[in-house]
């Protein structure tokens, strides 16, 4: 069998033993590199039109405007269909409660949203200079990740305390043991316990732990998830999905967020889940962790 | 200390900014469409709310939406890409005698392939990234980006030999000055 070029990241080795030498061929990826090298210094000789940087800003700061109030609607039809979908599935076991909220969130938000909506459109505004992102979403670049708390060997971070803030995180703790060293998946409830609307956004994907006693024992990498805008009333909840590995880490597998390849299996045992989740606000407030409680799991 | 949008944005622009857009001007070979792909790339980056975005991640999002852009491009022009190289081919076999000449003719070979095809190509033999780095970059499994490698190098292999032997064929009518169809 022909050896794969692509295995080595040597450019001088040739690109494909497959490829005849021939004169209108690269006969190594040497040759290959330099005809794109030399048709890249051709078009720098011919004039390049420099980024326009003033636009892409004003371009960005707008288009993140629009996402934020197209956000609205769509959000809110989106957790009420989450909180719905949950209570067909039977997931969960919040009981009258849930029924309650989740028949809230399903018809009210759109309503809100609309009338929102309608008075955004109605404004028409088209500013000449974008406002600056914090009056947006606040410091977003400023978030630290759910995946730089729970570091392996740690103490797990503290939950989320109701009164902190309006927004609290629960996991629904799997019904039955998770096989060792296997990937699982959680839904992460997110609910307003405040007394007025949150809107803002949150990670799509909560960070799940795996912790044994307090102590970190996996953990997900550095997640490259994009932001979900949220509209939740009062009560209000909405449910996420996360993924957890049952395997073990220690400090020496951190490799800058991300984990060693190959972890051992998670000894089976009793052990414990906990979320952690990011949100930004969207009236300029400070972004915020929001971390669950820990649900006990059974690694078997 | 971190970085708000706009500065990441700032920063990416003054020190990659050239380099995004010699990335966009090698697969479409035009060097407006190269900055409008690039100045709508960062848009589209800097537009979206993320976490983390830092330089190197928000660079590698960009050059992922200029080759999505590429690739949608590619979709619309489906039925032109479908026959170009039976135009190409010909035209340049006949042009090129230079090598500056089979510079070119490469180049069209490359940006004949698919998008996909011709981002791990230029990444990997332009920017010399590895296969992994390709792989972060485009946010690709590492085994698909060998395998973009593979079948693109195999393509090109195949284009030469095809305008070998239509070269071959075409030499006693050529002689005779009549046009191929």
């Amino acid at each position: 069998m022909s050896p794969d070029p692509t295995d080595s990241p040597d450019p001088a080795e040739p690109i494909d033993p497959r490829v005849p030498p021939d004169a209108a061929v690269p006969s190594d990826a040497r040759s290959l590199a330099e005809a794109l090298a030399d048709e890249a210094d051709a078009a720098d000789a011919a004039g390049r039109r420099p980024v326009d940087l003033e636009a892409v800003l004003r371009g960005s700061r707008a288009l993140r405007r629009r996402r934020r109030r197209a956000v609205v609607g769509v959000t809110a039809s989106v957790a009420g269909l989450l909180v719905v979908g949950a209570l067909a599935l039977g997931v969960g076991s919040l009981g009258e409660r849930t029924a309650t909220t989740a028949g809230s969130t399903a018809a009210d938000g759109p309503a809100e949203s609309e009338a929102e909506l309608g008075d955004d459109a109605a404004s028409g505004q088209q500013e000449a200079v974008a406002p600056q992102d914090g009056a947006q979403f606040g410091d977003d670049a400023l978030v630290v990740g759910p995946d730089a708390v729970n570091r392996c060997g740690e103490r797990i971070a503290s939950a989320t305390d109701a009164a902190d803030g309006p927004l609290t995180a629960a996991i629904v703790a799997p019904t039955g043991p998770v096989a060792s060293g296997s990937d699982a998946v959680v839904r992460v409830r997110i609910v307003n316990e405040g007394p007025t609307v949150v809107e803002g956004s949150l990670r799509s994907a909560p960070s799940v732990t795996v912790s044994d006693d307090g102590t970190t024992v996996w953990h997900p990498a550095a997640l490259d998830a994009g932001l979900v805008p949220v509209r939740l009333a009062p009560g209000g909840q909405l449910e996420l999905e996360g993924a957890f590995t049952a395997e073990a880490c220690t400090a020496a597998d951190e490799q800058d967020g991300a984990l060693a390849a190959d972890l051992p299996a998670l000894s089976p045992g009793a052990y414990e889940l906990s979320a952690a989740i990011g949100f930004v606000g969207a009236t300029g407030s400070s972004p915020v962790l929001i971390v669950s409680p820990t649900v006990p799991v059974t690694i078997g | 200390m971190a970085r708000t949008w706009d500065d990441v944005a700032t920063r990416l622009v003054a020190e990659r900014g050239d380099a995004l857009t010699r990335y966009a001007y090698l697969l479409t070979g035009n060097v407006d469409d190269a900055a409008d792909l690039v100045q709508d790339a960062l848009v589209r980056t800097f537009g979206t709310p993320r976490f983390h975005l830092e330089l190197p991640r928000a660079e590698a999002y960009v050059r992922r939406a200029i080759l999505n852009a590429v690739i949608d491009r590619s979709r619309r022009d489906g039925t032109w890409r479908r026959v170009r190289h039976l135009a190409v081919a010909p035209a340049s076999t006949e042009a090129e005698s230079t090598g500056t000449d089979e510079r070119l003719d490469l180049m069209r070979r490359i940006r004949a392939l698919a998008p996909r095809q011709a981002a791990c190509i230029v990444l990997r033999y332009y920017e010399d990234l590895t296969v992994d780095q390709v792989a972060a970059t485009l946010g690709l499994s590492s085994g698909a980006v060998k395998r973009y490698l593979s079948d693109a190098l195999r393509a090109l292999s195949s284009s030469i030999r095809a305008s070998d032997a239509a070269l071959l064929r075409q030499a006693p009518t050529r002689t005779e000055g009549d046009h191929v169809a």
